[in-house]
């Protein structure tokens, strides 16, 4: 990594969002990327290999914009790097525009910005083909001797025009970059020119206008009736609202069902990995930490990796067809009245499969308020984690009626929605108070997805998840199992090894925690064997499942049967012989685990995206408070009317 | 430059156009966010055509449309141009 970052050759790829930047950063570098965080910032940064003629050079993917003008924190990060301002990043030897033919104008907006920059620039004309059939023939060579700067076309998908673009690059190298002449730069008075009132707006896209008047041919009513078409419906109020959710209907349906398998398969290839342990390292303590501490926590995890991976390609595929940004015009007025953006949307989308990469994609939201309220309400969301938990309880409560164990689940989902748009309404009306910003967001033409860039930004997403299960998440596992393990017990080799695990874990500290907190948590219907599986949830809270099936003496083991140990829980008594999963106890952890923020890796990522504690703390607090006061209500409600 | 008489020339706000109307942009106002309105290109003195109209509305100016709230949409004052010479859906091909 290091002989990266100190090339000395760098060539940074700026353009307009939906441009064509990302096909074209792939093309040049292949599959050898690197992703991570411009320095001390949250905005995400790409980097590659790109072997020229002679020279390797590093290619930086900046951030999509419009202007140098800093109106965000990535136009602000962008000019940096392109000014050499950021101590992080020197200034780079050359500029590859990205420039769409299709709007030639708003393009050499931001290419009369990076003109300032002073630096040797090549341009790659992206979407020349679909412009020819909007009607717009662009006259490169013109464009290149106005401009001052190589232009060249390029279209990706039938390789055309990517070597051009490179032994361009090289040609700069070749040249010498201080040498090589600079393009042209709009003149003062251009910048400022008839009319202007002061306003730079004016003249740099008078200028604009003036470039393209002169470097595109022809120039007929332009067509674009499929995207027209398509927008009467998709971003009509009432059947555009449909349409998503119908879109929405059949990207879960397939989250769920397609998943399956390979999650079934990782879970496999977890467990035969824990009786590889078994059978090599020697029973104790170190064979526990291994197979239950690193393996069972992060294979916990890992096991949703499927289902986030789906996710994203579909809204990857979603995205580049242009659809997304139709659902965000449509979800605007319903989000807005709560105090969220059309943009949080994705995000709120994403809390489905897990909050981890949910928090992260709240990037995409522009203003700092209306990102931190996403980021707070987000994990009342159901995630992949809560459907073992909820399908257990639901099965406890319904266990001969199937319509009403549905009912219940649907139930579970609608309330994880709903609380989190009346969240978000609260933190409007209290802490975080304010409109969220006004919509404006670029519909780009419809088109059909490329599926390679949509495999390559999942495969991204993924190893982010992968990096925080690494880290985080095997930490936190670890943590618990210190829990669960220590203070150890002697049991008398007599007792049945389910019930030794069960005395064990009694007086470990988790078992202490559990017995202490039992006071806080009898209002609720919970007895101290719950409190210790609410406390194993924080790794992940399918845990609980684990923990209560060794809590009720069937061992670790037992969790995998689930007819046993919904028979074992149904039978669980309380030490004055009352059963203990009463239909208030379900109903109300039912609900407190759609409500309670349990899921400290959630938490790590929280403060790395709001770059504080406070705001981790926060969130921990008021759902935390939230699904007491409601598991509280639901409880001593049923308890009320009689119902237990 | 010839103007359509049933347009008048006084200024409207975006928000109150119907679809299919072309206008030029006269005035920002005071709008939040105003630099990166501008920046997409809906700016003094463009042309933009109205697509849909409502909250939030579809506008299209140069090759592109642009979503927007209805509450930008009324600091922005623009003066219709039907039968201008200047509004790029209706200019004849040159070249």
């Amino acid at each position: 990594m290091d002989n990266v970052t100190t090339r000395s050759s760098r060539v940074v790829l700026a353009g307009n969002p939906n441009a064509g930047k990302t096909t074209l950063f792939n093309a040049l570098t292949g599959m050898r990327m690197q992703t991570g965080n411009f320095a001390g910032t949250t905005v995400s940064k790409k980097s590659g290999p790109c072997k020229l003629q002679e020279e390797s050079v590093e290619l930086i993917d900046l951030p999509g914009m419009y202007s140098l003008d800093a109106t965000s924190e990535e136009e602000r990060v962008a000019g940096e790097v392109l000014m050499g301002s950021n101590p992080a990043y020197p200034q780079p030897d050359l500029v590859l525009a990205v420039m769409d033919a299709t709007n030639l104008e708003r393009n050499l907006y931001l290419f009369s910005h990076l003109t300032e920059c002073n630096l040797p620039m090549v341009v790659a004309l992206t979407m020349v083909d679909r412009a020819h059939h909007e009607g717009l023939d662009v006259d490169a060579p013109t464009l290149e001797s106005v401009l001052g700067c190589r232009v060249i076309p390029v279209n990706v998908e039938k390789g055309e025009g990517i070597e051009e673009v490179k032994s361009a690059m090289s040609d700069v190298y070749t040249w010498g970059v201080a040498e090589y002449p600079r393009p042209h730069k709009p003149s003062e008075d251009v910048k400022c020119g008839v009319g202007c009132s002061g306003c730079p707006f004016h003249g740099r896209f008078t200028w604009s206008e003036q470039i393209v008047s002169q470097v595109i041919k022809t120039r007929h009513a332009a067509p674009g009736r499929l995207t027209d078409s398509l927008d009467e419906i998709l971003t009509h109020s009432v059947l555009g609202l449909m349409a998503f959710l119908v879109v929405m209907f059949f990207v879960f349906y397939s989250i769920f069902s397609l998943a399956t398998v390979p999650m079934d398969l990782i879970e496999l290839g977890f467990e035969s990995l824990g009786d590889l342990v078994t059978q090599w390292v020697p029973e104790g303590d170190l064979q526990s930490l291994i197979r239950h501490g690193i393996i069972g926590g992060v294979g916990g995890v890992v096991v949703f990796l499927p289902q986030i991976c789906l996710l994203f390609l579909l809204l990857a595929l979603l995205d580049d067809s242009g659809y997304l940004a139709r659902a965000a015009f449509v979800m605007d007025r319903v989000m807005r009245r709560v105090g969220l953006p059309g943009t949080a949307f994705v995000p709120m989308l994403s809390g489905h499969a897990c909050a981890i990469p949910a928090i992260m994609a709240t990037r995409v939201i522009s203003s700092p308020r209306d990102r931190l309220v996403t980021i707070l309400v987000l994990p009342l969301t159901s995630c992949s984690a809560r459907i073992p938990v909820y399908v257990l309880m639901v099965t406890l409560l319904f266990p001969n009626n199937p319509t009403y164990a549905a009912a219940a689940l649907v139930g579970a989902y609608a309330l994880g929605i709903f609380s989190a748009l009346a969240a978000a309404w609260c933190l409007k009306k209290t802490i975080l108070p304010g409109e969220s910003e006004a919509l404006l967001l670029e519909m780009p033409a419809y088109k059909l997805p490329n599926i390679k860039n949509a495999l390559m930004h999942t495969w991204e997403k993924a190893l982010i998840f992968l990096k925080q299960a690494g880290t985080v998440i095997l930490l936190i596992s670890i943590g618990l199992w210190v829990l669960s393990t220590y203070p150890k017990t002697e049991v008398s080799p007599e007792i049945v090894p389910e019930i030794a695990e069960k005395i064990q874990l009694e007086n470990s500290m988790a078992g202490r925690i559990g017995k202490a907190m039992e006071p806080v948590i009898r209002p609720l219907g919970f007895d101290w064997q719950i409190g210790i599986g609410i406390l194993s949830s924080f790794a992940a809270r399918e845990a609980i499942i684990s923990g209560l099936s060794v809590v009720y003496g069937i061992g670790e083991s037992g969790a995998e049967d689930s007819e046993l140990l919904v028979e074992n829980l149904r039978q669980a008594t309380r030490a004055d012989g009352s059963p203990v999963f009463t239909v208030a106890t379900c109903l109300s952890l039912l609900v407190f685990y759609v409500l309670a923020m349990q899921c400290l890796p959630t938490q790590a990522v929280t403060k790395a995206e709001t770059g504080s504690w406070k705001w981790a703390g926060f969130q921990l607090l008021y759902m935390s408070v939230l699904a007491y006061v409601a598991s509280l209500i639901v409880y001593q409600g049923l308890q009320l009317f009689g119902v237990s | 430059m010839q103007t359509d008489p049933a347009i008048p020339l006084k200024s409207l706000r975006l928000r109150d156009l119907s679809p299919g109307s072309c206008c030029i942009v006269t005035d920002m106002g005071l709008a939040d966010n105003t630099a990166r309105l501008k920046s997409m290109g809906i700016c003094l003195g463009r042309t933009l055509e109205v697509l849909k109209s409502g909250d939030p509305l579809i506008v299209k100016v140069y090759g592109t449309r642009i979503g927007l709230s209805a509450r930008l949409a009324e600091e922005i004052l623009v003066q219709g141009c039907q039968g201008s010479q200047r509004c790029w859906e209706k200019m004849t091909p040159h070249g």
